[in-house]
């Protein structure tokens, strides 16, 4: 049997289609979205719900992950910035990823280096920030399209 | 195949069930080691894809169980971080079947796991 589509069908595809394109055409600064936009195979809803769970998700493991440092946990705080790495690879922000690594490593040494930790920690939350902002209004583009 | 996939981490996991789904694989997850060895224990599964760090039992435990006392016979992919060669090879050493990196190349994923369905076949 041959499907045959209908009117609806068609406008649904010409709307995932559009949703889709307008999510290629978002120009950012602090992330890149080409690994979401590989990985989705076209689906833009897909690609918003891995944003949506990012915004959602992040700033408690950002705020967990400061108070590990206040309670010098090194050991937990590794196991939290490896965790961090893949979340920021997939969002798609190198610099954030870097940053992890970094922090990572500096706790994973005999006596770590408390200062350039605390400056790595700085700046990976001075950029967490930026992205956060910027994928808050990258959903707001996208969600434009629905309404 | 039915899949079973374990990591803690929610982007991970949804980038990870995505991909799959759409190459028509069932997947089940399993957000921690406990979860997973007790799934394991009362369910079939054609392939497990578990990452290392996970809370209670970590996934080379998980591979060990599958491989050395399970008594069954399931593939195992290892989920590692770049840079964590040691541990893969540790992996290796307890019996797992092949690894893959995070972020994963979907192509890769993809090409992979249907290697492990030709062999359940």
């Amino acid at each position: 049997m041959v499907f045959i589509p209908g009117l609806k069908d068609i406008l649904l595809i010409l709307y995932k289609n559009y949703k889709y394109m307008k999510v290629e055409q978002l120009r950012l600064k602090y992330v890149s979205l080409d690994y979401l936009l590989e990985l989705s195979g076209g689906d833009a809803d897909f690609i918003l719900d891995m944003i949506l769970t990012f915004l959602n998700t992040a700033p408690g493991y950002m705020t967990d992950f400061e108070l590990l440092r206040e309670q010098k946990d090194w050991y937990k705080m590794s196991r939290a910035a490896h965790k961090f790495k893949s979340s920021f690879s997939v969002i798609g922000s190198d610099s954030l990823t870097s940053y992890a690594a970094a922090i990572e490593k500096l706790c994973k040494e005999e006596v770590p280096d408390v200062a350039e930790m605390d400056r790595e920690i700085g700046e990976m939350k001075s950029l967490f920030l930026q992205v956060m902002a910027e994928l808050e209004d990258s959903v707001k583009k996208i969600k434009e399209t629905e309404a | 195949m039915r899949i079973l996939v374990v990591d803690d981490e929610e982007l991970m996991l949804k980038a990870l069930r995505f991909r799959l789904l759409k190459d028509g694989h069932s997947v089940e997850i399993a957000i921690d080691g406990r979860e997973a060895l007790k799934l394991i224990a009362q369910e079939r599964f054609d392939l497990v894809i578990t990452d290392i760090m996970l809370p209670f039992n970590n996934g080379l435990e998980i591979v060990d169980y599958i491989k050395n006392k399970s008594g069954k016979n399931i593939p195992v992919i290892i989920l590692s971080a770049v840079g964590a060669e040691n541990v893969v090879l540790e992996g290796f050493a307890l019996g797992a079947d092949d690894y893959i990196t995070k972020p994963f190349s979907p192509v890769q994923l993809s090409v992979r796991v249907k290697r492990f369905e030709k062999a359940t076949s």
